[in-house]
């Protein structure tokens, strides 16, 4: 019996357990039109490999609802990355059900190229529909296509879209609702003899060795496909089976062509004759605006220019824009432990626990939620006007140095917002030793939570010496510094452990797209969002416990005596560890008070602002709770050793500690995913070497920089 | 009214330490899709900010 049948019904009802599957190149707007159907928000972007996933959702359809199924881009289902193992796995009915109908995002600019993946589902027997998507894209460059004669040709309806502006989708929802009862069959060559005859030695070979009986289509699939995902159920050892698949495709090999050429050859032939006189060009092509930009913006030398000049105003913007918001939350929390405070003046503790605790940890991280939504803001912008794909194209060659190549540049990217999406973005990468590099790299990317730290140490020491704009480059150079150490990392993993083979590099350049207002807004929303759910939770409940910490056990002493407050909480259960540990951190000059905020934040990174809020808060006396935490950072001292009486926090100490959060692996999170993506194995390696680089770098910068700065 | 307030800080503390264990427990439990506690097969995620879904492994 066949393990991967067809599930097709004539007539069947509509209900949600009717799949239809959203399939096609990259970046050819699945997602978007995914959008359109089941009325979800998922992540759109102008660069291929937003998707790496199957992502489900349902849709209105007639009196029922239908399951709509978006999947990763793959230019063939020939898969050679996890991303198009998935999408081909669903296709073939490899994993479940094959979907009932499948709908091909057809970009209308490169028709030829998309539909020769509607050709290899159509092969298989799945009923397709052609969604033509960016047709006004192609009208803007002249291009005319007669959709009905395409039709008429291919013998499947070809829907002309325009999924971001939402133009012909209600007709192509239409066109489903047909085709879920009329299962339409696309018009597909005749194969050769020599195919036929391959096929039939492929039959007799596996009626042999195994009880699995395939279609002709899916025997196809495993002579065109060294990588198909039938080959298990050819049920030979892996060597003979190797030697037994020459031998069948020997009459294909005959006919003069190799059996993995042959597919393409055949598919390409049939669509220029089902192409011929379809695509009419309307107006005389001219140099597109895409062309001009990307002389300048994919240049050698002005393009790595262009892109450290938009990076450094991304961040500059970042710094200067959100002060009065910032400000204003700050207010707004001061305000609130006021109030508390006041009415819960008879119950000390509680008191404390309140302002000391949840108000200056949750508060002093919340600052920093407008600094958030503009680092999503414009990392949505670069994403969705096509700069990202620009970018990973310049940083092919930096990339190759180190083994790696550009494909590996966009989960990095991705890491920037958070290192979770940036390690399932892995997934588009063919080599399985080149994915695990990125994985390895990946968290030593700056992700939003790094922000508050820096943006905490810069306000307090950077910017008060050097003024704003030294202030946005240091910004600009934490967030590049994380890059810069990974490649030599990745180059030593690659030269002495990996040894990964050169791969080639091959990126479709999409056009330059302006952002849609609401995607934008809604990235900058989730990404905000997030923040505040971390803030809400995991800081949250961190600062209660060390709230607790850092108040027990109590001793008698006035509260209004700022030395006597201090005393308290260098006893306390967390200052006594921290003054314990304290050692291993001497040589980045940190003192008790930043080893418990570092140690406290293996969990999560933004829980030192919140804990550094608590000590410094419990620390103080009334007069000084007015004080902002910054305020406090640079007029605190050594209590005890031979620099007691000097001041903590000095410029060197502030940069060792951003570069020891720079490097640390301080995410549970992360290191989960790491965990399930590339095994429990390396989720420890990436957390003692990061964690070791960050001791290191931390100690080298506060030595090095206390001999030059103050 | 010092034993209430004793109490209230205690119960809070009780909480805040059951609900850190959960969540760790959570991020490290090999169903919990993006490992922020969300584990419902084939269904988006929206706990990352790029929208990431559950690895293919944990779905039906």
């Amino acid at each position: 019996m066949s393990t991967c049948g067809h599930d097709l019904q004539d007539s069947a009802p509509l209900n949600a357990t009717l799949s239809v599957a959203l399939i096609g190149n990259p970046n050819t707007g699945k997602s978007t039109l995914f959008n359109r159907f089941t009325g979800a928000r998922q992540r759109v972007g102008n660069y291929p490999g937003v998707t790496v996933s199957k992502k489900t959702g349902e849709m209105p359809l007639g009196d029922g609802v239908i399951t709509i199924v978006d999947l990763p881009g793959t230019y063939s289902l020939a898969a050679t990355s996890l991303d198009e193992r998935i999408a081909a796995d669903v296709l073939t009915g490899r994993k479940g059900p094959r979907p009932r109908l499948a709908v091909c995002t057809a970009d209308a600019t490169h028709l030829q190229r998309s539909l020769f993946l509607a050709c290899q589902i159509a092969d298989l027997g799945v009923p397709v529909i052609i969604a033509l998507n960016f047709m006004d894209e192609a009208e803007s460059k002249g291009l005319a296509i007669d959709a009905e004669t395409l039709s008429s040709r291919l013998g499947v309806p070809v829907i002309p879209i325009s999924a971001r502006g939402g133009k012909g989708v209600d007709k192509l929802r239409e066109a489903i609702h047909e085709a879920l009862t009329t299962t339409p069959q696309m018009a597909l060559p005749e194969w050769s003899a020599g195919v036929k005859a391959s096929t039939s030695l492929l039959q007799e070979e596996l009626e042999k060795t195994s009880n699995s009986k395939l279609t002709d289509a899916e025997l196809r699939r495993i002579l065109f496909d060294n990588n198909s995902a039938y080959l298990d159920l050819v049920g030979y050892p892996n060597g003979k089976r190797e030697s037994m698949l020459d031998r069948v495709r020997k009459p294909i090999l005959e006919e003069g062509t190799h059996a993995l050429a042959k597919e393409s050859l055949g598919h390409y032939s049939f669509i220029s004759g089902a192409l011929e006189g379809i695509i009419t060009q309307t107006k005389p092509a001219k140099k597109s605006l895409s062309d001009w930009v990307d002389a300048l913006f994919t240049h050698r030398v002005l393009g790595l220019f262009v892109f450290a000049l938009l990076m450094f105003l991304v961040f500059e913007s970042i710094y200067t824009f959100a002060s009065p918001a910032m400000d204003a939350i700050e207010a707004a929390f001061t305000w609130l432990s006021n109030e508390l405070g006041t009415v819960l003046e008879p119950m000390p503790i509680l008191k404390s626990l309140v302002c000391d605790g949840i108000i200056a940890g949750v508060g002093g991280v919340m600052v920093f939620l407008p600094q958030i939504f503009l680092l999503f803001f414009f990392i949505s912008l670069l994403e969705d006007t096509g700069y990202m794909a620009r970018a990973a194209f310049m940083m092919d060659k930096l990339f190759s140095w180190c083994g790696l190549n550009g494909k590996s540049f966009v989960p990095l990217l991705s890491s920037y917002a958070c290192a979770i999406p940036g390690l399932f973005a892995t997934r588009t990468i063919e080599d399985p030793k080149a994915r695990l590099v990125t994985i390895l790299i990946a968290p030593l990317m700056s992700c939003s939570a790094r922000l508050p730290v820096y943006l905490l140490m810069i306000g307090a020491f950077v910017q008060p010496a050097f003024g704003s704009t030294v202030a946005a480059l240091t910004l600009f150079g934490f967030q590049v510094l994380g890059l810069v150490v990974a490649l030599p990392i990745a180059w030593i993993t690659n030269r002495w452990f990996l040894k990964i083979p050169a791969q080639p590099f091959v990126l479709e350049m999409p056009p330059y797209r302006l952002p849609v207002a609401k995607d934008v807004i809604w990235r900058m929303w989730m990404g905000g969002k997030e923040f505040i759910q971390r803030a809400g939770t995991i800081i949250l409940v961190i600062s209660i416990i060390v709230w607790a910490l850092l108040y027990f056990p109590r001793t008698e002493g006035n509260e209004d005596d700022a030395v006597a407050q201090a005393t308290q909480v260098e006893n306390s259960y967390l200052g006594q560890t921290g003054k314990f540990l304290q050692p291993i951190f001497e040589p980045a000059g940190f003192d008790w008070k930043i080893t418990v905020g570092v140690l406290a934040s293996f969990p999560a990174r933004e829980v030192i602002v919140s804990t550094l809020g608590i000590i410094y808060r419990l620390g103080s006396d009334a007069e000084e709770h007015e004080d902002s935490l910054q305020e406090a950072l640079r007029t605190d001292k050594w209590t005890s050793g031979p620099r007691a009486g000097q001041i903590v926090f000095t410029i060197p100490t502030a940069l060792a500690l951003m570069v020891f959060f720079a490097f640390c692996m301080q995410c549970a999170s992360t290191l989960a995913v790491i965990s399930r993506e590339a095994g429990t194995r390396y989720a420890v390696i990436t957390f003692v070497y990061m964690t070791a680089l960050a001791w290191l770098g931390a100690v080298i910068t506060y030595q090095i920089g206390s001999l030059f700065l103050p | 009214m010092i034993a209430t307030e004793i109490i209230i800080v205690a119960l809070i503390l009780a909480v805040a330490v059951f609900y850190f264990v959960r969540l760790m427990r959570k991020q490290f439990d090999s169903g919990s899709g993006c490992g922020k506690g969300c584990s419902v097969p084939g269904k988006p995620c929206s706990h990352c900010p790029s929208g990431s879904s559950h690895p293919p492994r944990h779905r039906a």
